[in-house]
Parts: structure tokens; C-alpha cells; sequence
């Protein structure tokens, strides 16, 4: 009776289990789902079948126990059916719960950091990354996201999935060039992470892009730069200074001494030139002098024509004898600026010697005038080996010279200098095989009357031919 | 009345509960994965002792192994039902 009464209890608990579950579908996933289900009634079946026979073999029908026993090797088949379907579903829920929460984590950091699966692709990421990386979504290749190819972290990310290691665990900045050619910066750093849920390793990146803190510091380096240069300008100036007050005292020895040779006809041609060359040396020295002080406004007309044809000689003897000077002249009386004739021969000058020193086998220089469209245009051009087109940006910055040694790096900044003073612009042409000109363009001073709206000369401008 | 005879077909059944025993332990990460897995296992465990009394009881203590293998068989329902009742609570 005794084991009666246990079947008896076991067919109702078993009976109990086939109403519970054939009841509406539970919450918990494994128990509503159908392969799931069917596995737990056919078990509880079973059972509940084992428990029937064998209380009515405790009632004498032996033949119930004999048809039970049939099914009893069913028992542990099924068993084994419905773990094995129990475990997949519930691991299936659990990674799904799982992957939402690392997406939820994921979402609330501020940093731009995005899950990376075996395959390369985005599962999860952070406000930030999806702000950083549009068109980001989850199952995305990551290399379709990355605004420029970053060749460096492609092979970062291949190697942390395939073997778990943390080569770059340091955050790594990386440049590359856009579709649209502007270099940019990015800053990166990735680790493996292992989804506890997933077999497969996958990674963490942090991304983000420093693009704009690179040209803030190149603007301030920049900056900084211009500023020790302008003090190094100060310091020159303060030099030039001193050493022109002294090399003015020589000049006056010199111009003492050629006043002797005042009057002799076999010196008038030498004593007209060293005349002409002195006073240009002592408006330089001058001009030195004054270096560091506002600049100064008064100006007067100044004839080119007159001026290139008194120059002319001085600036043949600069040049020596194994070059040899073109000048080509208007088919005009004048050719009138506003300016200052001694910073004009001073432009000159430092073109010409520059031009000499491009063509160290000598050759000819070509100094011409020419008048378009309100602009006189002093040209001075050299058949030498041309200067790169990487080199031309920096020519006229001070202290910058292809000379070595010998250069000071100073000629083009004061030609500048000087065209600047005039309201001109230079330019620059070069070739290899066919050298290279500097172009000074000049307003004419009935243009730049007209557009001052003078529409006359000051009482103070004279014209002046030079020395 | 007299005991049954000895059946292969128990000795089978208990062959098979015991395969099933080594592949949950095998598996027991898995089996881990599923809310209340204690009862399963347990029930598993219910399921290879009621088997194994029902090899033993035709050797030796038939009475005393009969009793345990129907207990067993009642207490491996009973640990289905007690699952089946907590783990329609219980989210993954």
C-alpha cells in the first residue's frame, strides 16, 4: 500500500507539472518555448505513465507494469532532449540580455569607445562614437565607419581579435588624408574583451579625432615662431644699427677723398659713380638707422627710367665680370612712382646679387622696366638653376637662405620690405631650365594719386634723380 | 506474491540514466545556464537512483530497494514540477 500510495502521489504531482505547463506560454523564455515544452510534457508524460501502471499493478493488473516498462528506456532519452533544448534556449536569452546591457553600458560612457565582434564589425557603441562616426549601427564593418584609411589600426584591431593581445593598449595617434585631401588626426586605443557570453574574443576601441587640437597647436607654434623671429628682427635691428653708425663714419672718409678727384677728366666717369654709390650707401646707412622706428611717410616721385640708367653701372660692378647685365628700358621719357629712390636701388641690389649667386658659371642678367595698367614692373631675371616649388613660400621669410654660411637670409625679406613700403606686390616665376624672375609691380604715381583722390602732388613731393 | 524477474531492459535504462548523468556533468557550464538547474539536476540524480534499485532490488533487499526506487521516481516528479512551477518566474 505503501507504494501505492507514492505512485499515487507522483502521478498527481505528474499530472500537476502536464496542467502547469500546457497552461498560456511563462515568462521564462526556456519554459515558453515550444520544442522546450514538448520535451518536459513528453518526460512528465512518461512519468506520469510509469506512476498509472504502477499503481494499477498494485491493484493487480500486471499486464499495466509490463506495457509501462516498455517506455522506461524512453525516460532518460527524453530527459537528455529536453536539457539540451533548455540550455540553448536559455544561453540564446541570456546572451541576448547580456549583449543589451553591454549596449546600454556601452551608451552611457562619454568617450567615443565601440565593441568590436571577431568579424570586424560594430555591435555596440557610445553616444559619443555615434556622434564622432556617422552612420555607425550595429553589425557595420568598422572600416566602412573610419572617415580616412588608418592603416595602423586596421592591423591593431586584426591582431587583438585573432590572439587576444594588447600591442596597443597606449593610446596611438595616427594621421591620414580624407576623400577630400585634408590631413587629419586621430587618436585610438584598443583591448581585447571577451563577451562573457561569447566564445569568440572581440575588442573595445576608443576612437576619436584630435584633428582640431593638431592645427590649434600648429597655429600657436606658429605663432611662437613669428614672435621669436620678430624679436630676432629686433635684435638685428639693434645691430644694424650700430654697425651702420660706424660704416657711416667710414663713408664720410671715403666721400672726403673722392672729393679730391672732383674735376679731373680721367676720373669723371669713376668719380660720378663712387658719388652715386655713396649716396645710396649713406641712404642706407640712414635707413639703417632708423630700423626699429616708424616708418617714415615722406616720399617723393621718383623716375625709374632715371633711376635704372644712373644705377646701371654701380649694380654691373656688384655683379663682376663673369656676369653680365641686360637693363631694357621703355620706350618712355618717365616712368614715375611715389617712393624713395635709395630703397628702390636696394631692391635691386639684393635681386641682382641673388640672381649672380644662381649662376655661379656667370651668364646674363636681365633687369627690365616695363608700364601696364597703371603698375610699373621692375623685373630682374636670371637663366640659373630655378628655385623648387617647396622652397618659394619661404623665400621671403627672414633668415631663410639657401646659401649656407654665406647667406644672411635677409635680401628677399628687405626686397619685400621695400615693395611693401610702396604699396606693391612681388612675384615670383621659376623653371629649372629657364631660371627665374622676381617681378616688383609698382603703382605709377598718377595711379596711386587718382586713387588716393589727391588728384595732385603734395607740395612736399619732388622728383628726384639719384645721386 | 513473488518477485519479479530480472529484466534487461532495467539494466539498459540505467545504462542510459547514467550516460545522461555523465554528459550533464560534462555539460554542467551549460547546465549551469538554466534558471533552477539544481532541481534538474537533482532530478537526474533521482532518475539514477531509482534505476539503479531497480537492478539491485532483484539482487539483494528486494523490498527495501523497491521502496527507494518508487521514492525516487516520486521525488524525480515531484523536482519536474517544482521546476516547471519556479521557472515560469524566473527571466533569463
Amino acid at each position: 500500500m505503501i507504494i501505492a500510495a507514492l505512485e499515487v502521489l507522483g502521478l498527481l504531482a505528474s499530472l500537476g507539472t502536464i496542467a502547469l505547463v500546457a497552461r498560456a506560454p511563462s515568462a521564462s523564455p526556456g519554459a515558453s518555448s515550444s520544442l522546450v515544452r514538448r520535451a518536459l510534457l513528453g518526460l512528465v508524460g512518461l512519468l506520469a505513465f510509469g506512476h498509472l501502471a504502477n499503481v494499477l499493478e498494485a491493484f493487480g493488473l500486471e499486464w499495466a507494469d509490463t506495457i509501462a516498462d516498455q517506455f522506461s528506456a524512453l525516460v532518460p532519452l527524453v530527459w537528455g532532449l529536453f536539457l539540451l533544448e533548455s540550455g540553448r534556449v536559455y544561453l540564446s536569452a541570456r546572451l541576448q540580455a547580456s549583449d543589451e546591457q553591454v549596449r546600454f553600458f556601452l551608451e552611457a560612457v562619454p568617450a567615443a569607445v565601440a565593441w568590436i565582434d571577431a568579424g570586424q564589425n560594430v555591435l555596440g557603441f557610445s553616444r559619443a562614437w555615434a556622434e564622432a562616426l556617422p552612420g555607425s549601427r550595429s553589425g557595420v564593418a568598422l572600416k566602412t565607419l573610419l572617415p580616412a584609411p588608418l592603416p595602423r589600426l586596421a592591423h591593431a584591431v586584426e591582431e587583438t581579435l585573432r590572439d587576444g593581445s594588447e600591442r596597443e593598449l597606449a593610446p596611438v595617434e595616427e594621421s591620414a588624408e580624407d576623400d577630400a585631401g585634408r590631413k587629419r588626426y586621430f587618436r585610438w586605443s584598443i583591448r581585447p574583451w571577451v563577451h562573457p557570453d561569447r566564445p569568440a574574443p572581440g575588442a573595445l576601441l576608443l576612437f576619436e579625432e584630435v584633428t582640431f587640437e593638431h592645427e590649434a597647436e600648429a597655429e600657436r607654434l606658429a605663432a611662437a615662431d613669428g614672435l621669436a623671429r620678430i624679436q630676432r628682427m629686433a635684435h638685428v635691428g639693434q645691430m644694424a644699427a650700430g654697425a651702420a653708425h660706424d660704416f657711416n663714419n667710414f663713408l664720410q672718409v671715403i666721400y672726403s677723398a673722392t672729393v679730391e678727384l672732383e674735376g679731373d677728366a680721367r676720373y669723371e666717369d669713376a668719380f660720378k659713380n663712387v658719388q652715386s654709390a655713396l649716396g645710396a650707401a649713406g641712404e642706407l646707412t640712414r635707413g639703417l638707422l632708423r630700423f626699429g622706428q616708424e616708418p617714415t611717410t615722406s616720399s617723393a616721385k621718383v623716375d625709374l627710367v632715371t633711376l635704372l640708367r644712373e644705377f646701371e653701372r654701380p649694380l654691373g660692378y656688384a655683379l663682376g665680370r663673369r656676369h653680365r647685365l641686360e637693363v631694357k628700358l621703355p620706350r618712355l621719357e618717365q616712368v614715375q612712382i611715389e617712393g624713395r629712390p635709395s630703397r628702390i636701388q636696394q631692391a635691386l641690389l639684393n635681386l641682382a646679387i641673388n640672381a649672380r649667386d644662381a649662376m655661379p658659371n656667370g651668364g646674363a642678367i636681365q633687369v627690365a622696366l616695363a608700364v601696364e595698367s597703371g603698375q610699373a614692373t621692375l623685373s630682374v631675371h636670371d637663366s640659373g638653376v630655378g628655385i623648387p616649388q617647396s622652397l618659394r613660400e619661404r623665400l621671403f621669410t627672414p633668415f631663410f637662405t639657401t646659401k649656407g654660411v654665406q647667406g644672411s637670409g635677409l635680401g628677399l625679406n628687405v626686397v619685400k620690405t621695400v615693395v611693401e613700403e610702396h604699396r606693391g606686390q612681388i612675384t615670383v616665376s621659376s623653371d629649372p631650365h629657364r631660371g627665374t624672375t622676381f617681378s616688383l609691380c609698382l603703382p605709377l604715381f598718377e595711379a596711386r594719386s587718382q586713387a588716393s583722390g589727391t588728384g595732385a602732388v603734395s607740395s612736399q613731393s619732388r622728383t628726384i634723380a639719384p645721386q | 506474491m513473488g518477485h519479479p524477474p530480472f529484466d534487461k531492459r532495467e539494466l539498459a535504462v540505467l545504462f542510459a540514466a547514467l550516460l545522461l548523468a555523465a554528459l550533464s556533468a560534462y555539460y554542467h557550464r551549460d547546465l549551469r545556464r538554466i534558471p533552477e538547474w539544481r532541481l534538474l539536476l537533482a532530478g537526474i540524480v533521482f532518475l539514477i537512483i531509482g534505476s539503479t534499485s531497480t537492478v539491485v532490488e532483484h539482487f539483494a533487499l528486494y523490498d527495501v530497494f523497491n521502496t527507494i526506487e518508487h521514492l525516487s521516481y516520486l521525488a524525480q516528479s515531484l523536482m519536474l514540477a517544482l521546476w516547471a512551477l519556479r521557472a515560469r518566474r524566473v527571466r533569463a
